[in-house]
């Protein structure tokens, strides 16, 4: 547990914090480290530095920490409740469902950050209640019924939610590609100030339940018999999870795989229940997403590449290597 | 049964059913202080249902379950984990714990929120794991257990509930006899009030205090072992003849199946 690998913590810690300093100098605008330390310091003498790194810069990079722990989190959280180590808020549909909902709202209410939170949360709702419906009926650990249930849901939301975009704008493209793909080009305070908060909200929620959550590894009914009220608690954080994947969702794109990538690694890192699992997924997730963006926006010279772009390559790989462990035989 | 020790789980007239299925019919018993009921018979007899009853994860359709006389439902979820503890016939899970992390789950009934872990909860653990034998196995993943070791490490996490009652399923299935007789001492050195399932009748002749015998759903017998294991009443419930052997070493009598004689039937 977290005892026996103070070392890794400490490893993970001071790689954001060189992630955090490089990401900060990368970008069109070379930035040396001596002015570095007079933004950050509040001694600049160029306000256009300032400008860039303030409004620009760390907001973004800042929303992809965020986003990339939001996720992280919302992945292990599902995969320990559904003792199913695909599950995945992408997997599950929540990111399509999520991005459905934003985009009607991004045509009914343009430019409005509430409806959009609040529409992107309603469409990852219904997902999760589609999917749910069929893995009740067939039962919770069943891989293949969850994965397809969850694909299923997955491309016929994104398939309407493509379709009205379509319809709505004549230039709905780049539209379309940035719920399917994920970017993170319009990142502000604003929308930080959205994430952030309930990103941190539900790790406090995960810690707080741990214990429970630890002791539904096992078995229903036997975490039933450890006092815990497994339908009320799995409801809870699904409903949670619904909710800050829907305002990653509404920020910054459909991004795959990170929740069902991270959890894996950091299992592996620092430990399988909840106290290491959820401190580290979020570590992890952070600073994965952030280096994700930094090749994205430096990889090509005018243009970005999306980020899913980027998740979906590792992810599909990572995943395809999953099943094949988790084949019998 | 003496009638100063205080009945800690009773059952009034319980019947249960599942779906078009009576499971259970008209049951009656109840469990004293500090003995150790074991409940037996034929597959399909009960059981298991009846220990469910017991821990409220099924509910009666007719009757009562009573726990310290007070309606097993009335309770809630954690305040009955911290008084009842549940060994039952689990899976392995998917995500691998370790026996350490297996057996501290027995603390999820008594922390709150962000509670921590204290020296208090370490030292509980390593008796724990000390009483089961199992502190050289401690971090190992569950998967690499063999089956009496991981019965022990389930009973481990029940020492951690710190409960009065320790309900089993089967507790010796699928073990080696060693391991039978090995779990059952364990659990009987403990000083808890216990149910618990069984398959074997002479294990439960040896092991247990009282007996209920189902059969169909329905109470057989029930009362001090020596008084319901009879060969008559085993011999009828088992469709199959039985003899109780006496045995100058043993305090409980040996109980013995033997074939039919052709033509013989005594159904």
């Amino acid at each position: 547990m977290t005892k026996q690998s103070p070392w890794r913590w400490l490893l993970a810690l001071i790689l954001l914090i060189i992630t955090l300093l490089m990401s900060i100098r990368l970008g069109s605008a070379a930035i040396s480290y001596g002015q570095l330390w007079q933004l950050l310091t509040g001694t600049a003498a160029d306000p256009t530095f300032d400008a860039i790194v303030w409004q620009i810069r760390l907001p973004r990079i800042a929303m992809a920490f965020f986003a990339g722990a939001g996720l992280a989190i919302c992945g292990a959280l599902l995969q320990n409740m559904s003792r199913n180590p695909l599950a995945d808020p992408y997997l599950f549909g929540l990111t399509a469902g999520a991005g459905l909902g934003a985009s009607l709202a991004m045509i009914v209410f343009p430019e409005q950050q509430l409806p959009l939170a609040l529409s992107a949360f309603a469409g990852a709702s219904l997902a999760v209640f589609l999917v749910v419906l069929v893995c009740i009926r067939h039962g919770w650990q069943q891989l293949q019924v969850m994965l397809l249930a969850g694909v299923a849901v997955s491309f016929m939301l994104s398939a309407i939610s493509s379709f009205i975009l379509y319809f709505a704008e004549p230039f709905a493209a780049n539209r379309v590609i940035f719920w399917l793909m994920g970017s993170l080009s319009r990142s502000d305070w604003q929308g930080v100030a959205i994430v952030a908060p309930a990103v941190l909200a539900l790790l406090l929620l995960g810690l707080a339940f741990r214990r429970q959550l630890d002791a539904m590894l096992l078995h229903d009914e036997s975490a039933r018999t450890l006092g815990v009220s497994v339908d009320r608690i799995r409801l809870l954080f699904l409903l949670c999870t619904s909710a800050v994947t829907a305002f990653i969702v509404a920020q910054c794109g459909g991004i795959a795989f990170v929740g069902l990538m991270i959890p894996h690694l950091v299992r592996q890192w620092f430990g399988v229940t909840m106290l290491p699992l959820l401190l580290g997924s979020a570590l992890v997730g952070g600073i994965f997403l952030i280096w994700v963006d930094n090749f994205a926006r430096s990889l090509l010279m005018q243009q970005e590449i999306p980020l899913g772009v980027i998740t979906s390559m590792l992810g599909s790989v990572f995943f395809l290597l999953l099943l094949r462990r988790q084949q019998p035989g | 049964m003496d009638p100063n020790v205080a009945a800690v789980l009773q059952l009034h007239n319980v019947s249960l059913q599942l779906g078009q299925r009576t499971v259970l019919e008209q049951v009656s018993c109840s469990v004293m202080t500090g003995r150790t009921l074991g409940i037996v018979g034929p597959n399909g007899a009960g059981k298991s249902s009846l220990l469910r009853l017991l821990y409220g994860e099924l509910q009666a359709s007719q009757g009562q379950v009573l726990f310290h006389n007070k309606g097993i439902n009335t309770y809630r979820r954690a305040e009955l984990a911290r008084q009842m503890a549940v060994v039952m016939q689990s899976p392995v899970p998917v995500f691998n714990l370790t026996t350490e992390q297996m057996v501290m789950l027995g603390l999820v009934p008594h922390k709150r929120w962000f509670d921590p872990t204290t020296s208090q909860d370490h030292h509980q653990l390593q008796l724990a794991l000390e009483k089961t034998g199992l502190l050289a196995l401690r971090s190992k993943k569950l998967v690499e257990l063999s089956g009496g070791e991981l019965q022990r490490a389930f009973i481990a996490r029940a020492l951690v509930q710190n409960a009065k009652v320790l309900l089993l399923d089967e507790p010796t299935n699928h073990l080696d006899v060693h391991y039978q007789h090995q779990i059952l001492q364990l659990i009987r050195q403990l000083n808890l009030t216990i149910v618990c399932c069984l398959h074997d009748l002479n294990l439960a002749a040896s092991y247990c205090d009282d007996i209920l015998l189902l059969d169909q759903g329905r109470v057989q017998a029930f009362g001090p072992a020596e008084q319901v294991l009879t060969p008559e009443r085993l011999t009828r419930v088992f469709h199959q003849p039985c003899l109780l052997l006496a045995h100058d070493e043993l305090a409980r009598p040996v109980i013995h199946f033997y074939p039919k004689h052709q033509g013989e039937d005594h159904d």
